[in-house]
Order: C-alpha cells, then structure tokens, then sequence
C-alpha cells in the first residue's frame, strides 16, 4: 500500500532494465519498499538487474516478460507483470529506445520499431494498468517522458514525437482520472546520462538518473502531474515553443 | 457491485486515498452468509470515518457503512447501562442522555465518532489516567464474524473480547455495545487552566497534580526553542456539580445542544499551514492563555471537543491532508519527549496542534495502544520533503524507549517496528485466523502493516 508520502511497498518497472527506473526503486529502498516486479524484453539483462535491485535491501524481486513492440501481447504481459505482486502501489513506464535519428529517418521499419517502443506499446500497456489500477482501488503511476517530447526538434524527431504522444495520452488519462485515487505523473527530463545516452556527447544541462528520480517522487508525493528535470526546462521549451519554425529549425541541437 | 457504489475513502488526514464499495446492509443481516459472500473482494466497517487514515477503508473491496445502525437498544437510568448499535455516534449518545443526567464514560478530541469506531480504535480522552479507555466501560457487544454471531464479554469469549477493544475491526463487525454510562450533575466543566514556561515544568505539574483531576491534557508550543521547548497550557477539570453551578448555567445545567457554527470548505490550499503560520497561531494561543486560571465554568462541548465546533476543519490542510501522530513511551522516558520536540522544532516542521497526556495503566486490549506512561499527538501538514524522514526517526526513538505509535492514526510506520512495537501481535492475528480462517475482514491498514 502506499502511505501520505507515496512510499510505495509494491512496485511494477515496465521496461525494467531503465537506469532511471532502477534510480527510481534505489530511492525508494530507503523507506519501505517490499516487492518489485521488472519486466522487459531481455530476461539476461533483467535477471542482472534483478540482482542489482535485489542488493539495495531486504527486497523481494520477480522478472517478466514485457516486449512494447509486440502490441498482441503487451496488454496480456501488463496484466501478468502486475498479478505477481498483492497490490501494485506504484507502476512505472520506462520502455523506451533512442533510436538513432540520422539513420532512421530514412528507414521505415525503423522508425516503426521506436515509434511502437515509446508510444504505441506504452500507451497499450497504461490502459491496462489503469484497468488494473481501477479494479484495486487506489495506485500511481510514473511515465517517463522527455524534454524531447515537449517541444519537438529537428534534431530527433523520430524519438522526440514518440515520447511527445505517449506525454500527450498520459496527461489525458491523468485528466481522466483526476477524481480517483490513481494518479499519473509525467516526467520530463532533458539530456540524461544512461546507457541509453553513452553513445551521444554530454550537452550543457544534462542530468543523472538519481536526480531524476529525486524530482519524480517528490512531484508524485506532491500529487503532480508534470515533472521537469532540470526545472528550468520548463521555460526554456516555453521559449522554444515561442520561437519562429525558421529559427527552430536551425537550432544546433 | 454497482459502480455508483464506489466511494473515495480517506481517513480524517485525507491523504492516502482508495477507492471501495459501499455497503448498506440491515444489522439483522445473515452475517456469516453475507460476509463469505464478500470474499473475493474483502470487507471492512466504516463509521464515521475519524480514523486518522486507511484503518476503515479497503481499496478495490467493499466497506460496510455502520452509520444507518444507530439506535439505542435499552437503557436503564437506574444503573445508567446503555445497549446500543454500533453506528450511533457519541454525539448522539451525549444528546440523547444528557438531560437524563449521564454522559460517555470516555470521549476522545470529537464527538463525531461511532460506538463500534470507538472499541475498535479503543479511544481514549483526557480522562485515561482516572478511567482508561473507552472499552474499560463496554461491558458485552455482539460481534459478526465468518463463523458466526458472538456475544463477547469479558467472562464469556474473553479472548475475543480482548482482541475486539483496539483491534481496528479487523476482529469482525461490531453490530452493538453495551456500555457503563456515567452519572453527572451538570453538562458544565469546573476547570483550571496554567501556562507553563517549559516542557520540565508543565511535566512537574502533570505528575503531581494529575490525580485531583478527572481530565487532563496539555497542548504544546511545538515551535517554541531552546528554554521555552515544550512550553504548555495545561487544562484540567472535572465535571461541575450543581452546588458549584450559578446564574443561567444553574437553569439549564443538563442541556447539552452543541452547534457546529462554521463548516470549512475546501478550497484551502496546501501550504496554507506552514512552519511560519503555525508559529504565528501558537504564539498567540499561548499568550491569550491567563497565566493562571482557577475554578472557570465551561461547557462540556468546547471543554472536550473544541474543533467540533468548526465542521470539516480537516479541510483547512488543503488537499494534501495531515499526518496525525500519536506515541505513548513509559514514565521515565520523558528524554523522548524532550528530543522528539527538538527534532520536530530545529526541522521548522511544526505540528498544528501537540497535545501532551499521561496514561495510566494499560488494559487488556491485545493491540489497544494506550500504556502506562506519556503521550505525545503530532499533527503535521504533509508536504515537506524532509517530513518522511522526521517520523521515521520518531519510530525509531519511540521503538528504542519501549513505546508504541497508535494504530487509529497512524499512516506509514514500517511492518518490522509495528511487530515490536505490539508484542501480541502474532497471538492478535491467530485470534483472527480462528474466527475468520480466509481473512475476509481485513482494511488497507491490516494489509499495509501486514496484520
């Protein structure tokens, strides 16, 4: 169950070989975290996960299967990663690839692979688990989304329009839900540095997985629905957004 | 279930919220049918909901709505027992019984609680250190469970009785109660009220004046630093007899009529309690106190129940809601309250309303909270990020001084410190086995302490 500060006992990672999600559970070890369900595609590198999850305390760590790209399955796989614990208090959505822009573009298949793994297989899997969610009574649930997706740029717009969706229908179904006991928090963070990002040069204003996580329970525990990481993003997108398409679309980064 | 059944359940402090399905089922109910039924889902009894937090709610189960039981059963003036069913609130009972001349043997801080909300949560007033608990004057109730209807008393069931008074109706459905009212001559109040400089004093006096007094209870400048720590108002008094009556309150000295004057709406923000206000509101509630008041007459409403008079008052919060904390640590112990004082002050996490009170002895309630010794009740606007951290370190100098954090408020200690704190729970839980072996009854509390 969750207490006032949304310190879950329960939680459920899909996507669950995230950096930032395993942040996420390491803050969360400190108080009274019990039971973690990881699921995702590749159960070698969820297992070694599990391990590491496993060492931040007297945690009890089950692994699933959860494949975003495979839409038959994904709510199927939902349901089951979130039958193995009694109540799941806290589910977080980390699925999620880069993708590799300046290939992809060209690549139809290829932008289906990351528009699939970070908007239609995520958004599949939320209406489970608010179903789920709904049947339980009471749950939050932490969406990791980008800076990416709040304004998106030339410069990845493949990645940056997936998570600009999956931002979009998590903030829709927050609205839905306003008047229950589910809640949705949408983070957004800027560049962050994660296996994901190894291969891109650090920018200015980049930020690590254990920030984000600090900022993402803090929001949740505050009962909000947007989270910006680092907060100042909030206006620089402002100014982005504000900002003439012809000076956008040269921006350098 | 229909849909339109689902209600948004909290406790008084609002947060934590779940969603569960009411139930309004007639008191005559085939009891062990009607519950099995409910197995899937689970259930649990909700009065009137004055629980600080998730005790009277069950997310995703049902909830069965006690309050529709509210009649009186029998009375007898002569010996002043009363048999009544569960969902009637002690306010009720107080406005019923007073101008026969009797009044509830033990009220806690509200009026507003229910006859089975009272014995689950095995309440206490200002009175513990004269009378004990609420269910030191229960004297039989008839309790529903999956194996059937039990008429418990101390002599007949005594184990379940004993599980019953402070077990967070996790024991089953308390369907009515038989209590031992008591007689008084007046609905008015003789009190004293002193202010104390600091914690060492208002303790010296609670220790040695404490027994002239029916009731007793300290509210503490949680802010107040350095020498001031801990300074006090002390109130004590006792039920005033007519001799001690004049003018109008000699006319009607039976008339209890208690009026709420203002209901809070919710529109206040969170926040809107903070370290600054709340220091502002203690320092002038200290200063308006006399330094020393003797022999005043007030009424047993606000002498007792104070924030009745505003409904809602848990709104002012805002909608983040408050964490009320209560422990209880032996005498001897009082460094505890000193230094959970100090952390709560050099933190600027100021609690709105700290009260002070000493118990007497414990009862044989086999998780009831109350034991010999102090207590302290913290209510604390959630919000500051450091406020988690602050009751995880109060848990644990509570633990180390051989004390125990009250189940009927609490929110979010952890599964390891609850079984030390209560030592009986595991005989408390083989008790629960025995009349309910698939644990049908059971609230977010039982599941979140794993009871």
């Amino acid at each position: 169950m969750n207490d006032p500060f949304k310190k879950p006992q329960n939680v459920v990672v899909l996507g669950g070989n995230s950096d930032i999600a395993f942040a996420i559970l390491k803050e969360l070890a400190k108080h009274r975290l019990e039971k973690v369900v990881l699921a995702g595609p590749n159960q070698t590198t969820l297992h070694e996960r599990a391990s590491m999850v496993s060492g931040l305390g007297k945690i009890e760590v089950l692994v699933a299967s959860f494949d975003a790209t495979d839409l038959t399955q994904v709510a199927a796989q939902t349901d089951l990663s979130m039958s193995l614990v009694p109540n799941v208090d806290l589910l977080i959505m980390a699925a999620g690839i880069l993708g590799d822009q300046s290939s992809d573009e060209s690549e139809p298949m290829a932008v289906s692979r990351v528009l699939t793994t970070n908007f239609t297989g995520p958004a599949v899997a939320l209406t489970a688990v608010v179903e789920k969610m709904k049947k339980q009574g009471t749950g939050s649930i932490i969406v990791l989304s980008s800076v990416a997706g709040a304004k998106v740029r030339r410069s990845n717009f493949i990645y940056g329009s997936s998570k600009a969706g999956l931002d979009a229908f998590a903030l829709g179904f927050s609205d839905a839900l306003w008047d229950t006991p589910i809640q949705i928090t949408v983070v957004r963070p800027g560049f962050v540095k994660t296996k994901m990002t190894e291969s891109l040069k650090t920018v200015p204003m980049s930020t690590t997985p254990e920030k984000v996580a600090i900022a993402a329970l803090r929001a949740m525990e505050l009962g909000k629905d947007i989270v910006w990481v680092p907060q100042s993003f909030r206006t620089i997108i402002f100014g982005l957004r504000h900002m003439p398409r012809s000076v956008n679309r040269k921006l350098p980064f | 279930m229909a849909a339109d059944n689902n209600k948004i359940l909290t406790g008084w402090g609002r947060t934590a919220p779940g969603m569960s399905s009411k139930l309004e089922l007639p008191i005559n109910s085939d009891w062990p049918a009607m519950l099995k039924a409910l197995s899937s889902s689970g259930v649990v009894a909700r009065g009137l909901g004055r629980s600080y937090n998730d005790a009277a709610q069950l997310s995703g189960g049902s909830f069965i709505d006690t309050t529709i039981w509210n009649h009186v059963v029998h009375f007898d003036p002569s010996s002043g027992i009363l048999k009544v069913e569960a969902g009637a609130s002690l306010d009720q009972i107080m406005r019923e019984f007073a101008d026969a001349g009797f009044f509830v043997p033990v009220t806690p801080g509200t009026r507003h609680v229910t006859i089975g909300g009272a014995i689950a949560c095995d309440v206490h007033g200002k009175n513990h250190h004269k009378d004990g608990t609420f269910t030191d004057h229960v004297l039989a109730m008839d309790l529903a469970t999956p194996s059937g209807i039990m008429t418990l008393t101390r002599e007949h069931e005594p184990e379940l009785f004993n599980a019953t008074c402070g077990g967070m109706g996790l024991t089953g459905v308390i369907l009515n109660a038989t209590v031992r009212m008591l007689r008084i001559e007046s609905v008015y109040m003789k009190v004293d009220t002193i202010r104390t400089n600091n914690l060492d004093e208002v303790l010296d006096l609670m220790e040695s004046e404490d027994h002239k007094y029916r009731y007793s209870v300290a509210w503490v400048d949680s802010l107040a630093r350095g020498s001031s720590l801990g300074r006090a108002v002390l109130t004590r008094g006792n039920h005033a007899d007519l001799s001690e009556l004049e003018g109008g309150h000699l006319k009607t000295p039976l008339d209890f009529k208690p009026k709420t004057i203002f209901s809070a709406p919710d529109i206040f923000p969170s926040g809107l309690l903070n370290s600054l206000t709340i220091k502002a509101f203690n320092e002038v509630w200290y200063k308006k106190t006399p330094r020393k008041e003797t022999g005043a007459i007030h009424h047993a409403a606000s002498f007792f129940h104070p924030l009745d008079i505003v409904g809602n008052w848990n709104r002012i919060y805002g909608p983040r809601g408050f964490i009320q904390y209560q422990f209880v640590v032996p005498f001897g112990r009082e460094d505890v309250l000193r230094n959970s004082l100090e952390l709560l002050a050099n933190n600027r996490a100021g609690s709105f309303l700290t009260v002070l009170k000493r118990f007497g002895k414990s009862n044989a309630g086999l998780i009831s909270f109350p034991m010999e010794g102090w207590t302290l009740a913290l209510d604390l606007p959630v919000g500051p990020a450091n406020l988690a951290g602050l009751f995880d370190q109060l848990d644990e100098m509570i633990l180390k001084a051989g004390g125990r954090v009250y189940l009927a408020k609490d929110a979010r200690v952890s599964k390891n410190k609850i079984k030390l704190m209560y030592p009986h729970l595991d005989e408390f839980r083989k008790i629960l086995k025995s009349v309910d072996p698939t644990r049908i009854i059971q609230s977010d509390l039982s599941r979140r302490l794993g009871i």
